[in-house]
């Protein structure tokens, strides 16, 4: 008759299983993914943001991770496509994703929130701005904000460059961002005795003729220029407002502040105007470090997107360290409240819309200058 | 409750099965460490011979492209043939199904020339006249009195925009 096993033993392998169980499951990498429109016309946004999310992957990985634990980097291209955009969030669910990077537009973000939240995954956007993600309890958080650009253009226009006309060109291909944008603009000018003197849209899929939209907006002869869109874009109407001699001021919004805008506009945007929360000559230490290695390892100066979205990854690595349960990280990161960002805190409130201050630049020999 | 007793016979057990394991281990692990280093060597010396072959392939498919823009720069400094500049480069594109556009620059950066395809959907009058003078591909290139030639090497078939060229698609 065999001889039965010693409960020892079985206890023993039991111990045993569990804990090779628990290093199968230590070794695990955390997936993080990124969804940003890394083709078209706004995939400046897009690849510069992979760039900063990639690298803040490197850095925590090389400082050993999250507990132990490996960040494994899902970069998709949602094409600036909102069905992409829905399909890539249905993918990040399956795939196990603890959080997302993204969308990089608020189209994009507003195609894929309602994905999000169904399946309580968190996406945290570096750039979306549009107003309508504010003040929301859902799976969407982001770190750009917009409320206050707008505003100050419009301050700083009338109290101080006392100009009291302007002329709105805006995208409606990123129309949640855009749209959301030009209204607050448009009530902030009225409020302050300001007039909007004509408004142009243009699809960025298909602009058609941006030299005639051009025209169209000096022949009522604004007194300045607001356009809303892209960087690709807002260069190319800068490049036609100079073909065409014009010297009335121009103010771009924050989506237009990467690399491709000072690139693609030449010298046809110097002295344009932007409202940023980024200030690329930052002299904070935490930047400068960031700001090198990215330089070195990609060949370009960081933007607000690549800036914004290391700060993203940085921000969900962080909580998943104080709570490595997937399920609270939102209440984690709310919990958490203030973070250290590259170049100051980032603060986010009950709902996760973020509060950072910001600074007017001027472009100056093809460099976003800080004016006050 | 009595303690279980090794006898002889378990314990002669358990040596001849290390007499005959340890060989097998010892053996086992110095072919996998030989098989390793045999198989990472073959790896290598395939991939060696992968690249050669794309690099080699790359540099046929490129040669065509290049020839276009050689013959670009032949007329676009020839004055005769300058009036009939646009023209020509609409055709080469056209032609040549391997640029969505070409544009000739003049020593400042402007775009003087164009010709584009009409996949492109690039609007002529839009680039004509602009400043590219701060795109990378620009930059980076020694200034030189002659008219410069700007190639944008659009691969039609990935449909990806260069932000720096600003391709529309």
């Amino acid at each position: 008759m065999p001889r039965p096993i010693p409960r020892v033993t079985i206890v023993l392998m039991a111990v045993l299983t569990a804990l090779v169980l628990a290093a199968c499951r230590k070794n695990e990498p955390v997936r993080i993914g990124f969804v940003g429109g890394l083709t078209g016309r706004s995939g400046d946004l897009g690849t510069a943001g992979r760039d900063g999310a990639l690298l803040a992957v490197d850095v925590i990985n090389a400082s050993g991770g999250i507990n132990g634990r490996r960040i494994e980097l899902i970069v998709r291209d949602d094409q600036s496509n909102s069905e992409e955009a829905k399909r890539i969030a249905r993918e990040m669910v399956n795939s196990h994703a603890v959080a997302v990077v993204g969308p990089m537009t608020s189209a994009m973000a507003e195609a894929a929130i309602p994905l999000s939240n169904a399946a309580k995954l968190l996406m945290l956007s570096p750039t979306a701005a549009s107003y309508d993600f504010n003040a929301k309890d859902d799976y969407f958080l982001h770190l750009n904000l917009n409320n206050d650009t707008a505003t100050a253009t419009a301050d700083r226009l009338v109290s101080g460059l006392g100009i009291k006309s302007c002329a709105l060109v805006y995208d409606t291909a990123n129309h949640a961002y855009t749209r959301s944008s030009a209204e607050a603009f448009k009530r902030e000018l009225a409020a302050r005795g300001g007039v909007v003197t004509s408004e142009q849209t243009f699809n960025s899929k298909d602009p058609g003729s941006l030299l005639e939209l051009t025209k169209t907006v000096l022949a009522r002869k604004p007194g300045s220029i607001f356009i809303i869109a892209g960087a690709v874009d807002s260069a190319m109407i800068c490049q036609q407002l100079k073909k065409i001699g014009s010297t009335v001021p121009v103010f771009v919004a924050e989506w237009a502040g990467s690399c491709a805008f000072l690139k693609t506009g030449g010298n046809s945007v110097s002295n344009v105007f932007i409202f940023q929360h980024f200030n690329s000559d930052s002299r904070s230490p935490a930047f400068s470090d960031f700001k090198n290695s990215f330089t070195r390892r990609f060949g370009d100066e960081p933007d607000y997107a690549a800036t914004y979205s290391y700060e993203a990854v940085a921000i969900i690595a962080e909580a998943l360290k104080k709570n490595p349960d997937p399920s609270q990280l939102k209440q984690t990161i709310i919990g958490i409240g203030q973070f250290k960002g590259l170049q100051g805190s980032i603060a986010l409130d009950r709902f996760g819309d973020p509060q950072r201050p910001f600074s007017m630049m001027q472009v100056r020999n093809g460099r976003f200058a800080l004016v006050e | 409750m009595p303690t279980p007793k090794t006898g002889l016979k378990q314990g002669l057990a358990l040596f001849t099965l290390a007499a005959i394991l340890l060989p097998i281990v010892v053996i086992g692990i110095m072919l996998l460490t030989y098989h390793e280093r045999t198989t990472l060597n073959d790896i290598n010396r395939q991939n060696v011979r992968m690249a050669t072959a794309i690099r080699d392939d790359v540099n046929t498919f490129l040669e065509a492209p290049l020839r276009t823009v050689s013959s670009v720069a032949q007329f676009s400094l020839d004055s005769d043939a300058a009036a009939h500049l646009d023209g020509l480069l609409v055709r080469m594109v056209e032609g040549s199904g391997f640029y969505e556009s070409i544009m000739v620059l003049d020593k400042d950066g402007i775009v003087r020339s164009l010709g584009a395809s009409n996949d492109a959907r690039l609007n002529r009058s839009d680039y004509l006249g602009i400043d590219l003078s701060r795109a990378d591909h620009i930059n980076q290139r020694p200034t030189a009195a002659a008219p410069r030639l700007v190639r944008h090497l659009h691969f039609a078939p990935h449909r990806k925009a260069d932000p720096v060229t600003d391709t529309p698609l």
